[in-house]
């Protein structure tokens, strides 16, 4: 996970900046709730200049979803 | 009022605030009705305190609100003190980008928020309050709030109908304090109990606890002593006590 996405979950969930494991679910995480995920989602959209779809955003469950689904969309974290 | 001469009739006797409130209140030697939709709930708190009358009702339906109500006071007499607790936590954000199919803040959900929160609350209190105003029975309608009134992220309805209750108690006190008829309410953060507890998850929990000034949630101790000074201070009227540890949200 690069720089700019660990600031991602930091600013969103709270993490302590901290590179998270492929497989940690984002609910799972402490500060998880349904209004900081889709900060979450809005936040990766203006830092990468991308929008999501509905089943992208679905698809999103994990550290290594979140990572595939940027990279569908061409972009490398 | 003194306490030990009133008789109240409390919503949502079954839960969690409600049984505490209703055993501290027949405690302290007042007469105590408590109604509830959940029969379950209702007897397991008769066996505990027996000297309650329990009434299964549904507030959302004003024919069993009336009966019901019919019934309180061909058992106890004159209601003195009517105290709105029922009510029924409930999340969910307006537009949800995480859910596959339906985004949008569900009708139903809507709508059974505010039968639980607001309606019920309407009914009973109108039904109540035509019986003190009619027979010059002084007495307090006391609503239990809630510290989202303030609008609360992810609680469009339940902060909407908070919100209405909390315009109601200033309504009513105005309207009905001419009879001697007062009206408060009082508005908790988050209090240690079950419903808490359902509602939100164990990080949410953590994350309003660590946002309320005093770094803890209320107890139902330090409710109870909230609504026992709302009964007892004849002055106290058309205002939400804000019972939050200092949690503004
Ligand atoms: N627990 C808290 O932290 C907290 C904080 C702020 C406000 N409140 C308010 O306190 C009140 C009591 O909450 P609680 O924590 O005891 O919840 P609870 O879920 O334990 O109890 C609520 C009770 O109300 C009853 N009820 C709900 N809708 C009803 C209806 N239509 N007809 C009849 N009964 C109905 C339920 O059956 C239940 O027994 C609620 O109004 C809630 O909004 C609670």
């Amino acid at each position: 996970m690069n720089a700019d996405l660990s600031e991602i979950f930091q600013e969103s969930f709270s993490t302590n900046g901290e590179v998270l494991p492929d497989e940690q679910d984002l609910r799972s995480l402490d500060g998880w709730d349904s209004m900081a995920h889709m900060m979450f989602i809005m936040k990766l959209e203006t830092a990468y200049g991308v929008e999501l779809t509905g089943d992208d955003i679905a698809d999103m469950q994990t550290v290594g979803q979140v990572r595939e689904t940027l990279a569908k969309h061409g972009i490398k974290v | 009022m003194k306490l030990a001469e009133q008789t109240i009739l409390l919503t949502g006797g079954g839960g969690a605030v409600g049984s505490a409130l209703a055993e501290a209140l027949a405690g302290d030697g007042a007469r105590v009705a408590v109604l509830d939709r959940d029969e379950q709930a209702l007897a397991q708190l008769e066996q505990r305190v027996p000297e309650l009358g329990a009434y299964r009702c549904d507030l959302a339906d004003p024919e069993q609100v009336e009966s019901t109500v019919e019934a309180v006071h061909a058992a106890l007499g004159p209601v003195t003190v009517l105290i709105n607790n029922a009510g029924t936590i409930h999340s969910e954000p307006l537009v949800n980008l995480l859910s596959r199919d339906r985004k949008r803040h569900a009708l139903e959900s809507w709508q059974k928020t505010l039968d639980s929160n607001l309606n019920g609350l309407f009914y009973i209190t109108a039904c109540v309050a035509e019986r003190m105003v009619t027979t010059r029975t002084r007495g307090l309608i006391l609503n239990v709030s809630s510290v989202s009134a303030a609008g609360n992220v992810g609680q469009s309805a339940y902060a909407a109908a908070k919100a209405a209750v909390n315009a109601l108690t200033v309504t009513w006190s105005k309207e009905l304090g001419m009879f001697g008829v007062r009206s408060a309410a009082i508005a908790p953060g988050f209090l240690d109990t079950p419903s808490t507890h359902d509602a939100l998850s164990e990080a949410n929990v953590k994350k309003w606890t660590k946002q309320t000034p005093l770094q803890r949630l209320g107890t139902l101790q330090e409710l109870t002593s909230a609504v026992r000074f709302v009964i007892e201070n004849d002055y106290y009227n058309g205002r939400v006590l804000e019972l939050d540890g200092g949690l503004r949200i």
